[in-house]
């Protein structure tokens, strides 16, 4: 894919998390459980990087170095946006970057502030983007359904469109 | 808090849920999640979906069963977590007990339409966010018990960064 075309659906991935800030960040135990928790998304960036703080004392940060293959999640249930990313997880050790990102919010989970010896930065390198679209989404829209039962067909399947960063990535 | 009281309690956290996401193991992937229409959580702790048999989520739960379950909803701050094991059915009594018009968008044929089948979700383990403190509060985790011979694990344990 080429810069300008992955800029471009980075942009609109940007503008279709942004009405969110609470992720579902899925990752696999050692033992094979899945785990599932909210998190606080602080950036998505030009890259396709996703960027979460973290506390490094949490079982999510040894998880991850046991299985780095992540589902990020995206809802909005007011305007029925659904969006699954899946990722590269990795702890990136980046105190500028961190610097960064930090706001004064932040300081309910780390009280001493950017330097707070528990924080760690979360990094997702998304490597496919899906979305579920209200207007012409295949999910339960109300008023869609009525227009698709009234039709007597098949529900259009609506705009259901995979972004994807590095079709080689798919492979491993 | 008994069983009965944490289904009650997880009914009434998932009572204005309409859809859910639904994560699947993969090998390729890794974890692989979409959205799902929900329902209802039954009496026995049970999950339904509608779905196509020949979905690939349908394969995967074959290869393995366990299913993360989550329910997101930022503006009530209604984050909930569930965890179970997931098999395909067939059962024709349930999906005529199930069926209402929002599943004819995915089934225009109706009860009739031979891909129609269904996945039961038995979940072992609930959890959910509350929404002042934003600590994770576990509601039953029966999977616990079969290690450690605990019936449930309940209260309040360990902070989310939200």
């Amino acid at each position: 894919m080429r810069s300008k075309e992955k800029a471009e659906k980075i942009i609109k991935l940007r503008s279709l998390i942004d009405e969110v800030n609470v992720a579902m960040l899925t990752t696999l135990k050692a033992n094979g459980e899945f785990y599932s928790r909210p998190m606080n998304t602080m950036e998505l960036d030009d890259e396709g990087n996703i960027f979460f703080f973290s506390d490094e004392h949490t079982p999510e940060v040894d998880d991850i170095k046991l299985n780095n293959r992540a589902s990020v999640t995206y809802t909005n249930p007011e305007n029925n946006t659904y969006i699954a990313l899946n990722g590269k997880l990795s702890i990136a050790q980046d105190q500028s970057k961190i610097d960064d990102l930090w706001v004064p919010a932040c300081k309910a989970w780390f009280p001493e502030g950017r330097q707070d010896p528990n924080l760690s930065l979360i990094k997702v390198e998304v490597w496919k983007a899906e979305y579920w679209d209200t207007a012409q989404s295949d999910m339960v829209v109300l008023f869609n359904m009525l227009k698709a039962i009234i039709k007597g067909g098949t529900y259009d399947q609506g705009e259901h469109e995979e972004i994807d960063f590095k079709k080689e990535t798919k492979k491993i | 808090m008994n069983y009965p009281e944490n289904i009650k309690k997880l009914k009434d956290l998932l009572s204005h849920s309409r859809i859910c996401m639904l994560s699947t193991y993969t090998n390729s992937e890794g974890v692989h999640t979409r959205p799902m229409a929900f329902q209802q959580l039954e009496e026995d702790g049970s999950i339904w979906f509608f779905t196509n048999e020949y979905s690939p989520k349908t394969e995967e739960i074959s290869i393995n069963h366990e299913v993360s379950i989550s329910f997101s909803n930022e503006s009530q701050s209604n984050y909930v977590v569930l965890k179970g094991q997931a098999r395909l059915s067939k059962d024709k009594a349930k999906m005529e007990e199930l069926f209402n018009p929002m599943v004819k968008v995915w089934f225009p044929k109706g009860l009739d339409d031979p891909k129609m089948a269904l996945i039961k979700v038995e979940v072992v383990a609930a959890e959910y966010w509350d929404n002042t403190s934003s600590t994770m509060v576990m509601l039953f985790n029966a999977a616990k018990s079969l290690v450690t011979g605990e019936m449930y694990d309940e209260g309040e344990h360990g902070k989310i960064n939200l």
